[in-house]
């Protein structure tokens, strides 16, 4: 997958990133399998479906806090944004979750007001939770503070209302955590039409209030109106010369307002997209831009709004502050034969016009996907058809320039051909949607495993013979993790390492990894039938605690229960790791 | 990843709607404006491309075009290549005082399916803006600053408007309205972060506006329950809190479930409407959450056929016969139970639809279904996607004859005229008083521009009758004859059925060819590719303009409820619905008509009969209503003789009429 799963800092970029998802993940051709094998997964859940329970308390030091939702969110990240179940807490500031499906979970209060202790800087947000049939946990306990309030009004030169812009809250301590409320809507830092912004859920601490953009680099205000260079609180725009403001918990820092100077004067940048061999222009291309840094590194991507050039090739850009950016073609989504430069070009006091770009014909790869670990064949096929393959060309500096290509449609004898790549070192992932277990096991060329060497394209070259084996997993291992000697540090991870021993595909199916949850428990789903290692690692403060190994035996499907003791006083091996 | 995959595709499937040619535009972007309208927030990625292959080897622009004359392809290529002149306009605000730093979206209507990218450019300081780059066609534009709005279209009640290159244009944004107030919960403490919504459901003159996608304005509460949502067009609003939907930011919601609480605390049923003015704040709307657990509406999808590799389904609910939304979810065509499930769903009545579509743009629809809640899930609901029909045909423009071009009113005309540059509309025919039908989605005007050889397909149709409109942008054309070949070629409709789509309202016309679609009525099967359709534009067109005047002792005329009718006097033309028109006055009773075929024509004003609706159903599409407004003109015996080319724009017309001698 490409590398879009960091945070989105910016709704825009999150819309954008949902679409991409889309693309990426929108499926293969119908097929039952399916279904078939996400039952796989969840069968063994289903069979103790004895409902479980869960409760605690959410505290402001030693007092109960009233009123507080605390949700159960399902672990799968697609479908987080729904609560499975919530309860609110009483006077005392308890709450009970009760009658839950057997499952994994995170636990969390939604109290944006609220700052909740050891939450701000997790992702996903709350604490795991693996429920198992018939379980009554407890003490699964929150501590939360009330945050505080900035508020204040923007205005420009002029003093009038600047509507819409984003205010940005830092702490001005670095060790601070930044703040960041769990469901976090960046319209809630937006100014109104009054110019007013109020920020809220706030720790404790000082802060340095600002609006507009960072002036190292270039900025695409594309559609976006004005832009304004970077104004801290109370006009300021050094950084040091910023006023903090302080927050204190259940606070309210008020007439936070901040004056604009001018807005940043936007130019324009036009050229063309033409073919290399021919000259000829290239009319539909779909093209984006990037601001760079002064490093030359890409600091922000736009698609030109999905804009293509027009009939004659012809292209152009609006709202650009001085700075440097480039431009390119993003490849379509049916492979073409064809790859973008990229090039640069430095906005400093007029438009900039006779920008060419040129589409270059690249190198091509062809071979054949091969599914491992199923023994139906009918079945195997029919998640061949669902699977999904791109070639990502490694990149070592932060580039827009989108360097993957998506193969079309895998024939049924698994055969796939990815074009338009350009020249590097192509590393090829492929996934299924909406089926777990499915994982690449090795990339072959000509019969060698480039897993880790990757796969070395010159210009135009076409390379056939790649082999993608990828095998399919259904079989669980349900661990328990238990302490002795000990409470476990507060700040220490547990994570279950399982790693495939023996057989074909025993080095590269690597290691499967899972954190445990407050309880020590953890399951580990989509496994191939085989031999494995399990290990289970403490990590605390740079340290590492590792269980001994246990072998385990799964058959295709098969359900493992495991236990794991770890001494406590036993000493920590390694180091850093 | 921040937004949850399963909301993706209802984002998809209301993109592709919104792309495809449909009466929805940038008009629906939420009127709290944080960046650019949707349309070009799901583009910034590279993976969201127009439909349209650009691959460097084809030039031309693909679908239906496949069947074209060779050589003509390659002149009109060259057309295309050839660049247009660019939109020159200004913004200006509410006193007429020029807009700076606004920027302005023209969005291509290409005739291909799928994205359209809108070109974007900034008005400077002095409000003045300048599109450049375009290539000819028509082109939506419009103009988005925060806390402002476009003033409406009434004709499409959406804002914006279509121009073409070359004109000069002015738009007007004006101070979007306010709603603000405070959301408690029934113990009376303050409701945190939680999305309020309003939704407009009428005009400020009670009208319903013609678009399935009403106007909404959303944000959120915030530490003390306040909210305040700017930015919204004028009317009347219904306001509500939770329920439905994240928003696209996909945010877990304390309240996700629950039922919505319409202001000031019930449901839709008894939701006060909120009023809404331009640059004015409505305040104290506040909200007592009711905290009531929401029903789920559950079923399955049915596809017809296997989904292609790209296609993406989701299930609509909407409260029922208003279009506005209540709920949805995508659904995974690919597996095995296609199930949905749309929850925090209020007791009350709504209207159920699916929609499934790829890159080529919306493909399938259900026919939209009524759903009760009533203190209960309801389960068990099959929705099965049809495939959607589509209009397809050819538009040639028809050089005008020597002797009338030696006319000297046609001397001064544009030498080229450009098939693109016309708007081909179908609207579905309704049968009146059907308030109670289930609301489909997809129940309104669409439209078409055909490409430079004339190919144009409208899209996206549901089954059912259809009626043809056109607007011509070029002053000296007109429309001639709208001809279907005699044996249709459908797909997959049997050739009974395509003969059925023959002007079935005029059977009588004795001088139309049996190929006409004189009634510009078309009647579609479900997913009916219907082809051939041949629309003839002829140079010379009339164009005729004055102004309504009481007559002597006569009470000023009521012009804002009145229409202008031109009827065909020559009986060749009695039933031929391209010869009638039909025009709104001013309020200053002046009236305009262009783009007139040359003939002798009825002139006569009268009050409308239709004046519950924002746009009133042209009176000649009824065979009754046209034999009626037939009498009347005929009555008072008012005629105007249109020569080719004839520019009349001082006509006066008395009102009431004096009586024939």
């Amino acid at each position: 997958m490409p590398k879009h799963s960091s945070l989105a800092k910016r709704s825009a970029t999150a819309l954008a990133a949902a679409f991409v998802l889309l693309v990426l993940l929108s499926t293969a051709s119908a097929s039952y399998a399916q279904t078939a094998f996400a039952q796989t997964a969840s069968a063994s859940y289903a069979q103790r479906e004895t409902p479980a329970s869960v409760t605690g308390r959410v505290r402001e030091g030693e007092r109960g806090v009233a009123g507080i939702v605390v949700a159960l969110l399902s672990s799968d990240p697609s479908q987080r944004f729904k609560a499975i179940a919530r309860a609110k807490t009483d006077a005392e500031g308890r709450f009970r979750l009760s009658n839950i499906t057997p499952g994994r979970y995170q636990i969390m209060p939604l109290a944006p007001v609220y700052v909740v202790q050891g939450m701000s800087d997790n992702w996903p947000p709350g604490k795991l939770l693996t429920l198992l049939a018939g379980d009554e946990v407890s003490d699964i306990d929150f501590s939360v503070e009330r945050g505080g309030v900035i508020t204040g009004r923007v205005t420009d030169a002029e003093g009038n209302a600047v509507v819409a812009e984003f205010v940005s809250v830092e702490p001005a301590d670095p060790n601070t955590q930044p703040a960041r409320r769990g469901p976090f809507d960046q319209r809630d830092q937006m100014t109104d039409d009054r110019g007013v912004y109020r920020i809220y859920g706030l720790p404790a601490g000082n802060y340095r209030v600002s609006v507009g953009q960072n002036d190292e680099s270039g900025t695409v205000s594309y559609g976006r109106r004005k832009v304004y260079r970077r104004t801290f609180y109370p006009d300021a725009t050094e950084t040091a010369q910023a006023r903090l403001v302080e927050v204190k918990p259940g606070s309210e820092a008020t007439d936070i307002d901040i004056t604009l100077g001018r807005a940043v004067k936007t130019y324009r940048a036009s050229g063309r997209f033409v073919f290399a061999e021919t000259g000829q222009p290239a009319p539909n291309v779909v093209f984006g831009f990037g601001a760079l840094n002064p490093k030359g590194q890409h600091v922000s991507s736009f698609g030109g709004g999905g804009a293509a050039t027009n009939a004659r090739g012809e292209f152009q850009t609006e709202g650009l502050t001085p700075g440097r950016y480039s431009v390119f073609a993003y490849p379509q989504q049916d492979a073409t034969d064809f790859y973008s430069e990229s090039v640069s070009f430095e906005v400093t006091d007029a438009d900039v016009t006779g920008v060419l770009v040129k589409l270059k014909r690249g190198a091509s790869v062809s071979g054949v996907i091969t599914i491992e670990g199923l023994s139906d064949r009918a079945a195997a096929a029919h998640l061949l058809a669902q699977v999904r393959l791109y070639g990502y060309i490694e990149s070592s500096n932060r580039s827009p320039v989108p360097n993957y290509s998506r193969a079309p449609a895998i024939a049924p004898d698994g055969s796939f051909h990815l074009g338009g790549l350009r020249p590097g070192k192509l590393r090829i992932v492929a996934s299924a949607d909406g089926t777990k277990g499915l994982s690449v096991s090795q990339v072959e060329l000509n019969g060698a495993n480039v897993n880790s060497s990757g796969i070395d394209l010159t210009e135009g070259a076409q390379l056939t013979g790649v082999r993608v084996r990828m095998v399919y997993g259904s079989a669980v291992i349900r661990g328990q993790v238990n302490f002795t000697n000990g409470p476990l540090p507060p700040n220490a991870r547990v994570m279950a390492f399982a790693r495939r021993v023996g057989g074909a595909v025993a080095e590269a199916t690597g290691e499967h990894q899972v954190s445990t949850d407050a309880r020590g428990l953890y399951v580990i789903e989509g496994l191939a039938a085989g031999e494995y290692e399990i290990i289970v690692r403490v990590f605390n403060a740079g340290r590492v605690f590792e269980s001994e190994a246990q072998r385990v035996s799964l058959a295709e499907g098969g359900d493992m229960n495991i236990t794991t003791a770890i001494d406590l006083n036993a000493p920590f091996k390694g180091g850093r790791r | 990843m921040r937004t949850p995959r399963r909301l993706v595709p209802v984002l998809f499937i209301l993109a592709l709607l919104a792309a495809s040619g449909a009466h929805a535009s940038f008009a629906q972007q939420p009127v709290v404006v944080i960046d650019p309208p949707p349309k070009t927030k799901q583009q910034t990625t590279p993976t969201t491309q127009p439909a349209q292959s650009p691959s460097p080897k084809t030039q031309d622009a693909p679908g239906e075009n496949a069947n074209r004359a060779a050589a003509t392809k390659a002149d009109a290529t060259k057309a295309a290549r050839a660049a247009a002149s660019p939109i020159n306009g200004r913004v200006v605000g509410d006193a007429g005082e020029p807009l700076a730093g606004v920027a302005i979206y023209a969005l291509p209507r290409s005739p291909a399916p799928g994205f359209r990218s809108p070109h974007v450019v900034m008005a400077d300081e002095e409000g003045n803006f300048q599109v450049t780059g375009l290539d000819p066609g028509l082109y939506m534009l419009n103009a988005s600053m925060p806390g402002y709005v476009s003033e409406v279209d009434p004709l499409t009640g959406r804002p914006g408007g279509t121009y073409r290159p070359g004109d000069n244009v002015v738009v007007r944004l004006v101070h979007g309205g306010v709603i603000t107030g405070t959301v408690t919960d029934p113990q009376g403490e303050p409701l945190v972060a939680q999305s309020v919504r309003a939704f407009r459901v009428h005009d400020l003159d009670g009208h319903t506006p013609p678009t399935p996608f009403p106007f909404s304005g959303e944000n959120r509460t915030d530490d003390r329950g306040v909210y305040r949502i700017y930015g919204l067009q004028p009317g009347l609003y219904v306001v509500f809190v939770g329920g439905f939907a994240p928003s696209a930011y996909g945010i877990t919601s304390a309240y996700g479930g629950d039922a919505p609480t319409f202001y000031p605390s019930g449901t839709r049923d008894t939701a006060t409407e909120v009023s809404v003015r331009a640059g004015q704040e409505t305040m104290g709307v506040d909200i007592r959450y009711r905290d009531e657990q929401g029903h789920r509406v559950t079923g399955t999808l049915d596809l017809p056929v296997v989904a292609p590799g790209d296609f993406d389904t989701g299930v609509m609910l909407t409260f029922a016969s208003t279009g506005m939304p209540a709920g949805s979810v995508g659904v995974k065509p690919n597996s095995n139970e296609r199930s949905f499930s749309i929850e925090s769903i209020a007791d009350g009545d709504y209207d159920l639809q699916a929609m499934g579509g790829g890159r080529e743009g919306l493909t399938g629809a259900s026919a939209p279904q009524r759903v009760s809640v009533r203190g209960a899930d309801v389960t068990g609901l099959r929705v099965t996607l049809a495939p959607l029909a589509s209009i397809s045909g050819t538009l040639v423009i028809e050089p005008s004859s020597e002797t009338e071009r030696a006319r000297d009113a046609c001397k001064d005309r544009r030498a080229a005229q450009l098939p693109q540059e016309t708007l081909i509309t179908v609207n579905p025919e309704r049968a009146r008083a059907t308030t109670a039908r289930p609301f489909s989605r997809l129940s309104m005007p669409h439209d078409a521009t055909p490409d430079e050889t004339g190919a144009f397909t409208l899209r996206t149709l549901e089954s059912g009758r259809y009626r043809l409109a056109f607007r011509l942008f070029d002053e000296a054309l007109y429309v001639r004859s709208v001809q279907l070949p005699a044996a249709t070629q459908t797909t997959p409709a049997t050739p009974t059925t395509a003969q059925r789509t023959v002007n079935s309202a005029a059977p009588r016309a004795a001088t139309t060819s049996t190929g006409a679609v004189a009634s510009g009525l078309l009647d579609l099967q479900t997913g009916q590719r219907l082809s051939g359709l041949s629309i003839r534009v002829a140079e010379g067109a009339a164009s005729f303009g004055g102004r309504i005047v009481a007559s002597e002792g006569a009470a000023p005329p009521p012009f804002a409820q009145m229409r202008v009718h031109l009827v065909p006097q020559e009986r060749e033309h009695a039933d031929d619905l391209l010869r009638f028109y039909e025009a709104a006055p001013a309020s200053d009773g002046s009236f305009s008509f262009k783009n007139l075929a040359p003939g002798r024509y009825l002139v006569l004003a009268r009050p409308s009969t239709d004046t519950d609706e924002a746009a009133p159903r042209p009176a000649a599409w009824d065979t009754d209503s046209r034999a009626k407004l037939r009498r009347e003109a005929e009555a008072t015996a008012v005629t105007a003789e249109l020569q080719p080319c004839q520019r009349t724009n001082d006509f006066t017309l008395r009102f009431p009429p004096s009586p024939p001698k």
